[in-house]
Order: C-alpha cells, then sequence, then structure tokens
C-alpha cells in the first residue's frame, strides 16, 4: 500500500468526533478519497471495539451483589474526626442557605432592612425635637386642661365654651378655631 | 425520568445514603471496567473501586460540582489504580501475586457465555483475549488511562483531560501513542 502523506492524527480527530463541522466534512472526504487513510480509520475501529468488547464481558462476569454492602461497610469504618464534622456542618449550612437563594438575594434583603429602618428612625425624629402639632380641624378641638391661663389665651384669638359635664364631673373647653360656625 | 447525577450529589452532601447508593449502582460498572482495564485483576479491580466509592462518600462534602461528577470519580479510580499497580510491583519484588499465576489468567477468562460455541472460536477468543492483555501491560498507566477512557467510557478530550489533570494537548498524543501501540501489538487480531 501506498504511503499517504496525511497526518495520522487527523484519522483520530475525525473518529473521535473533536473536530468542527466544517473540517470534520472536509476530513471525511479525504478519508474516502485515501483507501490507507480508510485503512487507519478501520483499525482504529476495530481496536477500541477489541478493547471495550473484551472489558465488556469480563466487567459481565463480575458478580455485584456483594458490592454495596462492602461500601456500606467501608464507610462506617472511616473514622471522623471533629474537625470535619464541624466543616461538613459549616459547609451544609452555607449549602442550605446557598441553593435556594444566591447571595446577593440576603445583601438585597439587608439593604432593604436598612433602608425602612433608616425611613421609620426619621420619621420619628421631628416629632420627638419639635411641639406636638394640633392639626386644624373643622370641628372644635377639645381641649382636657383645666387651666385658665390656658383658657385666657385661646379666647383670645378664638371662640371658648366652657361648662361642667355633671355626670363625669370633668370639665369641658370648647375651642372654635373658625369664628362665625355654631357651637354645639 | 432518572435523577440527575448533580441531585444526587446534593443529597449525598446531605448525608442522604440512598442518593449515594443510587451514585453507586449508577457507575459501578464503568468504575470496576477502568479499574479492571488498569489492573487487570478482578479481586484488584473490585478493591479498587469500592475503595473509590468510599472516598466519594467522606469527601463529597469538598466536591465543588465544576467538573461532571463521573470525571471526579473516575480520576479518584485511576489514581487509586495507579497507586494499586505501584505496591504491586513493590510486592513482586518479594513475592509472587497468588491471582497472577501464569495459569491463573482471570482476565483473560473473560471469554462470553461458552455454551453453543465452537471450541476452535473459545480457543481464539482465548487467544484474543492473552493478546490485549499483553498489549495493554505494555503500556504506561497514562497510557493506559487515556485509552481506556476514551474506548471503554467514550469520554471527549475534554473530559479525559479533567480526569487526568492534563492539556487537551497531551490527552491527544498520549491517545495517538497508546492507539499506535496497541495496533502494532495486536497485528492480525485486529
Amino acid at each position: 500500500m501506498a504511503s499517504c502523506s496525511h497526518p495520522s492524527q487527523l484519522i483520530s480527530l475525525v473518529y473521535d468526533n473533536e473536530l468542527d463541522e466544517a473540517r470534520r466534512d472536509e476530513a471525511t472526504s479525504q478519508i474516502a478519497d485515501c483507501p490507507e487513510c480508510a485503512h487507519r480509520l478501520q483499525l482504529l475501529e476495530r481496536t477500541h471495539e477489541t478493547l471495550s468488547q473484551t472489558l465488556d464481558e469480563e466487567v459481565a462476569r463480575v458478580d455485584f451483589s456483594d458490592f454495596w454492602p462492602r461500601i456500606e461497610q467501608g464507610v462506617a469504618a472511616q473514622p471522623v474526626s471533629l474537625t470535619s464534622q464541624w466543616a461538613s456542618r459549616f459547609r451544609l449550612w452555607r449549602m442550605q442557605w446557598h441553593a435556594p437563594f444566591s447571595w446577593h438575594v440576603p445583601a438585597w434583603a439587608t439593604a432593604v432592612g436598612l433602608f425602612l429602618f433608616t425611613a421609620a428612625v426619621s420619621t420619628q425624629l421631628p416629632t420627638s425635637r419639635g411641639a406636638v402639632q394640633i392639626p386644624a380641624t373643622k370641628k372644635p378641638v377639645r381641649v382636657a386642661l383645666n387651666n385658665q391661663a390656658q383658657i385666657e389665651s385661646l379666647s383670645a384669638t378664638s371662640t371658648v365654651l366652657v361648662w361642667n359635664e355633671p355626670t363625669s364631673n370633668a370639665t369641658v373647653i370648647w375651642v372654635d378655631e373658625m369664628p362665625g360656625e355654631e357651637l354645639p | 425520568m432518572a435523577v440527575s447525577d448533580w441531585e444526587l450529589v446534593r443529597r449525598c452532601k446531605q448525608d442522604d445514603r440512598q442518593a449515594f447508593q443510587e451514585l453507586v449502582e449508577r457507575y459501578q460498572r464503568k468504575a470496576v471496567a477502568i479499574a479492571l482495564g488498569m489492573l487487570h485483576d478482578r479481586e484488584d479491580a473490585l478493591e479498587v473501586a469500592q475503595e473509590a466509592f468510599t472516598k466519594v462518600f467522606t469527601s463529597i462534602s469538598k466536591f465543588k460540582e465544576e467538573s461532571s461528577f463521573y470525571t471526579w470519580l473516575y480520576r479518584i479510580i485511576v489514581n487509586l489504580s495507579i497507586d494499586r499497580q505501584r505496591q504491586r510491583s513493590r510486592r513482586s519484588m518479594f513475592e509472587r501475586h497468588p491471582s497472577r499465576g501464569d495459569d491463573d489468567d482471570d482476565w483473560v477468562e473473560s471469554i462470553p457465555d461458552t455454551h453453543g460455541l465452537d471450541p476452535s472460536d473459545l480457543v481464539a477468543e482465548r487467544e484474543r483475549g492473552q493478546h490485549i492483555r499483553a498489549a495493554i501491560d505494555e503500556l504506561t498507566p497514562a497510557h493506559k488511562a487515556v485509552i481506556l477512557l476514551r474506548a471503554v467510557e467514550g469520554l471527549s478530550y475534554e473530559e479525559i483531560s479533567q480526569v487526568l489533570q492534563c492539556s487537551r494537548g497531551t490527552v491527544m498524543s498520549r491517545l495517538h501513542y497508546a492507539r499506535k501501540k496497541l495496533q502494532k501489538r495486536l497485528g492480525h487480531d485486529l
């Protein structure tokens, strides 16, 4: 047989399916045109077939009934050190968190939590610094102060009505901030 | 639908013995085939495969899942087989291995079901087995591993490079050398 100039590595690459489609097509047509390359490829196929067939036959004769029990024994006989126990516990703990969430999810949760906390604190700050704001309403404000000075200062700007409730024995002061409106 | 290797590995990490048993049953034949190809001794191959699975279980929490489970398993088997081979060669310097005598051709007994086969076919089959064994024995462990992973397990160059922790180019050259050597040695058996 005339010796061909094609690299023998090419036959292996074709047989092992390690070439991209374009190069494989080119190499396949090259092999088809060259009797020596075709022979090499055939030889390669037979080598692999012979090898895998021989091993398959041998494996088919192996008795696997005792395989798993012996592994179980081997696993049970393995000494477990305290360090490795803690290390595996830590890995499991990390894995449990890592499996359902990615690392960015807890980071985002922390960020959102911090934002909400900051927002809550900042809304509380003005009330602790300033005086209590009494919202202006259309209805008269009910002031539960039995303080003459307070009544006098209120009556300077608003209409004030004071009376005693006989049932609860409490003094009720009505302050009308909108003059002209009818008092009860 | 079969459970994926990833799922079984994840369950093994949570100390699930049933998942581990499933992994063992899934890969036991392939594991023994590699060990058998490397060692050519049934008992040694079984021991190595069992030791490999034990190692897998004890160190599965360290498995980072960056590569496939089977490439990791095969790496352990190949390494253990090489270690076993070294131990055996050291031992054989002082004593003869009981299961590797001339008359006890364990690996060559791999003749398929003999019922209905012609005696001359049986002889030819036995001879062919002997030739294959001799041809593989002449290869170095690295060349044996590469040809077994390709021919028996059908791994790609990339996967073989992961198992043997070498470059793709090294895989190609080792495979080329191993095939040439086998073809030369087997000759008319092919």
